[in-house]
């Protein structure tokens, strides 16, 4: 009996290692993104208004360039919205319908770039209509991401810097398309997979966003840095430039599309 | 356990140091320092096994919960939690039977330094190979040198200021 609570004695620590090491890496494996969020929601409870003040601090160093910014936005705004004016009264009718994508701004209080799965976290939440799969957009309209978790006043998104993160994206002249994906290597770029190889693609060339539930049509994601054609003609991929850049996020644009849900549920049938 | 309020300050401090300053820093991709893992380090000497364990998994899975890491945290701190007394006893040998933390005293500062090198090193190890799973190994390598050189300075000046403080 003695030599037994000996031996128990002797093995409970590496027993015990081996059960929470087993257990922690079982989670870690099974764990998708939506879990990786929910995690940080949870932890925004506690450290969302802390990092919300912090962040409000270095708010004044930026004004000048924010300015800058905005009026740039303001002229390319203005110069399309002149273009609707003018068009014939058929068109404008038809532009009056109720418009499928709102807009809402928001700050990014929590960023990162350099893990493997990055998120940011945006000062509105549930009680400000936030939801999962909304679009976020940089000010200058660059995709930098979507909301995949809320909580009341916070909300978790996921960054195009972010291995599961996966979207539409085509040139703009010439409308191949292909799927964006991130290696978690450098965080300014991105791999477009799946082009044809003889799709003509030169360094420089713009890439936007596809229609999507999630995302609006058209939005700048990144430019084309190098096209390397497969070995077997099957999917060449584009190595793409972010036009966002992920590690400066502050003022972000959110988009819902309103028919996002009814085109995921469709498209979820075949 | 001696000085258990000293420690639960001290664990709270870790904690908040690590979510809103370190976490926040984004000096580079390749300098992410997990400084958290001082408070395994400074745990008092004659710490059980089980005590270190059941520490290592609470300061992980609570790291775990404010990064959104999932269980990457708690992998690697109780993995140091459970090698610790092998570590000290290759580091620091019997210099340590009669202080109460690992650090000042009769222990020397190379001793400690070994130490605490050896910790952070197997912790940031284990914590970014588990998280690229392989991939880019030569950028993964250096992120763990680089990141624990700091960590490791940054261990040593908390090991200072703790000696000071709590004795």
């Amino acid at each position: 009996m003695y030599k037994l609570i000996l031996f128990i004695k002797r093995i409970a620590a590496p027993l015990l290692f081996v059960v929470i090491e087993v257990l922690a890496i079982g989670y870690y494996t099974s764990a998708n993104s939506f879990t990786r969020a929910r995690l940080l929601t949870l932890s925004n409870g506690v450290t969302g208004e802390v990092n919300a003040a912090f962040s409000s601090v270095g708010d004044y160093f930026g004004l000048r360039s924010e300015n800058a910014a905005l009026s740039r936005r303001i002229v390319e705004l203005e110069s399309q919205l002149a273009t609707l004016v003018e068009s014939p009264t058929h068109v404008r009718i038809s532009s009056e319908e109720i418009a499928p994508y709102l807009f809402a701004e928001a700050r990014v209080v929590k960023n990162s770039v350099f893990a493997q799965h990055n998120y940011f976290t945006i000062n509105k939440g549930l009680r400000d209509d936030v939801e999962a799969n909304m679009a976020v957009l940089t000010p200058e309209g660059y995709v930098a991401g979507y909301v995949i978790d809320c909580s009341e006043r916070f909300a978790v998104c996921m960054s195009v810097a972010n291995r599961d993160f996966t979207m539409g994206g085509k040139g703009v002249h010439n409308d191949y398309m292909g799927s964006l994906a991130w290696d978690g290597d450098d965080y300014h770029e991105v791999k477009l997979e799946n082009i044809p190889h003889y799709a003509d693609f030169a360094p420089g060339d713009t890439i936007v966003s596809t229609v999507s539930y999630r995302f609006p049509p058209d939005r700048v994601i990144g430019y084309v840095e190098e096209f390397t054609p497969s070995i077997d003609k099957m999917n060449s991929h584009l190595t793409v430039r972010l036009a966002a850049d992920l590690s400066r996020l502050d003022r972000v644009l959110l988009v819902k599309y309103m028919d996002g849900e009814e085109l995921n549920e469709l498209q979820g049938k075949y | 356990m001696q000085r258990v309020i000293e420690y639960i300050l001290f664990f709270v401090t870790v904690v908040l140091l690590q979510a809103l300053l370190f976490d926040n820093l984004m000096l580079s991709g390749l300098i992410v320092p997990l400084y958290y893992v001082v408070f395994v380090v400074l745990l008092p000497v004659k710490t059980g096994r089980i005590w270190l364990l059941l520490l290592g998994t609470l300061l992980g899975a609570v790291m775990d919960i404010s990064m959104g890491t999932a269980g990457l945290n708690t992998i690697a701190t109780v993995a140091v939690a459970f090698l610790r007394p092998m570590i000290i006893n290759i580091s620091m040998g019997k210099d340590v039977v009669h202080e109460t933390i690992p650090y000042g005293g009769a222990i020397a500062p190379n001793s400690f330094l070994l130490y605490a090198a050896i910790m952070v090193l197997t912790h940031e190890l284990i914590f970014f190979g588990f998280e690229s799973l392989g991939s880019h190994i030569f950028y993964t390598l250096a992120k763990v040198v680089l990141s624990s050189l700091v960590t490791v300075v940054l261990v040593t000046l908390t090991a200072r200021l703790f000696r000071r403080i709590v004795g």
